[in-house]
């Protein structure tokens, strides 16, 4: 659940990047940090933690309107997958608002995927939270290696895989060149904005 | 001035992570105190508009100090607003050093500062007998000691017995210096060493302050020159006096509970006959893991404690008329509700204690009658664990 800060009237929420070790995360929020440089309130933190980095800054985006008066602010981070990195982990996973899960494309990554959405999903339950629940999209990533003659997985078999009963919105991308990476951020944004009006207007 | 506490909590409900983000995300101007009973000074962290300038966790100071601090992982913590004059020696921002920390903790580059683990205490062979070494056991040590309770210092050399067990005595001293073992005497001559005290750690609990005669449980011996300061046992007994029958009761039952579990240790190392017999017709009156805030005395009857291991229950000791049991707020001593469940036999007859009261005279305690309670609840937790090591790795066979 967001923070709210009456005082500044700001409802900061947070939004994690989630996804196999290589699968494009911090590339991801490379990109959004670099293109959105004027929107971010924050400098980026890079963790060097083993097999991934770990990112996080603050993000201001704009155009989505007020929530109740509220300006609305974003904490974007990447979650280290290595399994030592729990307490990094759990921190970062705590009352998050919003996930994009980002799949690699590559066809030798299938089973790392997998992998990842079951730990995410494990991860998620150890904060009580629930997979089905929480808004969620999924990004096919380096979808552009395909035209460089690797094998990647048709889009249909990657939804089969992953998105047979989550059933939630997905995207296409390349995050290297930025493709396909606003279009995802601008999908969970909206999804997580609209669930968070739903909370409150049940607490009213 | 403006000094007043404006945050206050516990680091196993609240980590330092989450502070953290508290304090920032309210742009707090401050001094975030950090104490815990594994270390002797606080540590403390600046914070000007919610980002930290500085921090001290001797002899640290700086980020180092901060990044120590986030191996804390029991303690209590306290902001007070207060405007800031210290040099910023920190410069890195708040969400970096919060995950920069974690990271740490994770690697295992910053130590965890908590309960020790007893997990890998060996069991080592000597002499053809297997025995516990002092070595293997975790040190026990308590906060800063306050000297105007110490009437008189005294020093003892390595090796030199302090107390003597079955003689009487009413002396509680402080470890200022050094650090003792504690032993229980076996027949044969054989002993046990059962606890190991270190700085700020007591020797005598509140038995000492009754009237009655009061007779060691355990010898005590000094483990290298040790330095130890006498308290003032007539305030500390002053102070005693001036509690509630309930308060009292529960310091007493306290103590049993100590003598209890360390009995129950030495029963096991000893290969003693399991004493305590566990019947299907035995309700659970508190259940592991409960969260319910009762306190009871029993009037009547026995309650069992019971503990759970890898290798299934374990009856831990047996409360009797006047002890007390249940989810004490100001109390961890590793017994229930979070790692123990009570049994009780069907005539057992319970006083519901009022959990508020019992609080609000803790909160008015001397300092150094609570630390003396919260050395006591350390002893208790350590030697349960010991309890525990000892079922698991299987009682060694004494020769």
């Amino acid at each position: 659940m967001a923070v709210f800060n009456v005082r500044e009237r700001v409802i900061e929420c947070k939004l994690v990047f989630y996804g196999p070790g290589r699968c494009g995360k911090t590339t991801n929020l490379e990109y959004i940090y670099k293109a959105g440089k004027k929107y971010t309130t924050s400098d980026m933190v890079s963790i060097d933690t083993k097999g991934d980095r770990t990112l996080f800054f603050d993000f201001l985006p704009i155009g989505l309107g007020k929530i109740k008066g509220c300006e609305v602010t974003v904490q974007l981070y990447t979650v280290p997958g290595q399994q030592k990195y729990s307490s990094t982990r759990k921190m970062v996973l705590k009352n998050v608002d919003g996930v994009v899960f980002v799949a690699d494309s590559l066809e030798v990554r299938r089973k790392a995927n997998v992998i990842s959405l079951k730990d995410l999903q494990q991860n998620l339950a150890e904060q009580n939270m629930n997979i089905f629940k929480i808004p969620l999209i999924f990004q096919y990533n380096k979808r552009d290696l395909g035209a460089e003659g690797l094998p990647i997985l048709p889009i249909e078999v990657m939804e089969k895989d992953l998105n047979g009963k989550l059933k939630v919105p997905y995207c296409e991308a390349s995050a290297l060149k930025g493709d396909g990476v606003g279009a995802t951020l601008k999908k969970c944004l909206a999804l997580t904005l609209s669930h968070l009006q739903k909370e409150l207007q049940w607490s009213r | 001035m403006n000094d007043k506490t404006a945050l206050s909590g516990n680091l196993n409900f609240i980590g330092l992570a989450d502070v953290f983000q508290i304090l920032g995300g309210n742009s707090s101007t401050g001094i975030l105190r950090i104490t815990n009973q594994y270390t002797p000074n606080p540590g403390e962290i600046y914070f000007v508009n919610g980002n930290p300038v500085n921090a001290t966790n001797e002899p640290q100071h700086g980020i180092d100090a901060v990044y120590s601090l986030f191996g804390w992982t029991e303690g209590r913590f306290e902001f007070h607003e207060k405007t800031i004059q210290v040099k910023q020696e920190i410069k890195h921002s708040r969400m970096e050093i919060v995950l920069d920390a974690l990271r740490m903790v994770d690697d295992g580059v910053i130590e965890k500062v908590g309960p020790p683990s007893l997990d890998k205490t060996p069991i080592i062979q000597k002499d053809g007998a297997k025995y516990i070494s002092g070595e293997s056991l975790p040190i026990i040590k308590g906060p800063f000691t306050d000297y105007s309770y110490v009437v008189n210092e005294e020093g003892f050399r390595d090796g030199e017995n302090i107390v003597k067990a079955g003689k009487y005595g009413k002396w509680i001293w402080v470890i200022l210096e050094g650090m003792v073992d504690v032993t229980r005497e076996m027949a044969g001559g054989e002993s046990m060493t059962v606890a190991r005290l270190g700085q700020g750690s007591y020797i005598g609990t509140f038995g000492a302050l009754l009237f009655e005669k009061y007779s060691r449980s355990s010898s005590v011996t000094a483990i290298g020159d040790v330095w130890l300061g006498l308290l003032d046992t007539e305030r500390l007994a002053r102070e005693y006096t001036s509690l509630s029958p309930e308060f009292k009761g529960l310091l007493l039952s306290l103590d049993n509970r100590l003598k209890k579990i360390t009995d129950k240790a030495v029963g096991l190392y000893t290969k003693e006959k399991e004493s305590i017999l566990l019947t299907k017709d035995m309700g659970e009156i508190i259940e592991k893991g409960s969260s319910k805030q009762e306190v009871f005395t029993i009037t009547e009857g026995t309650a069992y404690l019971v503990g759970q291991s890898a290798k299934g229950i374990i009856p831990l000791l047996t409360l009797d008329k006047d002890d007390v049991f249940g989810n004490v707020p100001f109390l961890d001593i590793g017994h229930e509700p979070r790692s123990a469940a009570v049994l009780s036999s069907k005539d057992l007859k319970v006083n519901a204690l009022d959990t508020g009261s019992l609080q609000k005279e803790y909160d008015q305690l001397s300092g150094t009658l609570k630390n003396l309670i919260n050395n006591v609840t350390t002893c208790i937790s350590i030697s349960t664990r010991l309890v525990h090591h000892l079922k698991d790795s299987g009682s060694p066979a004494k020769q």
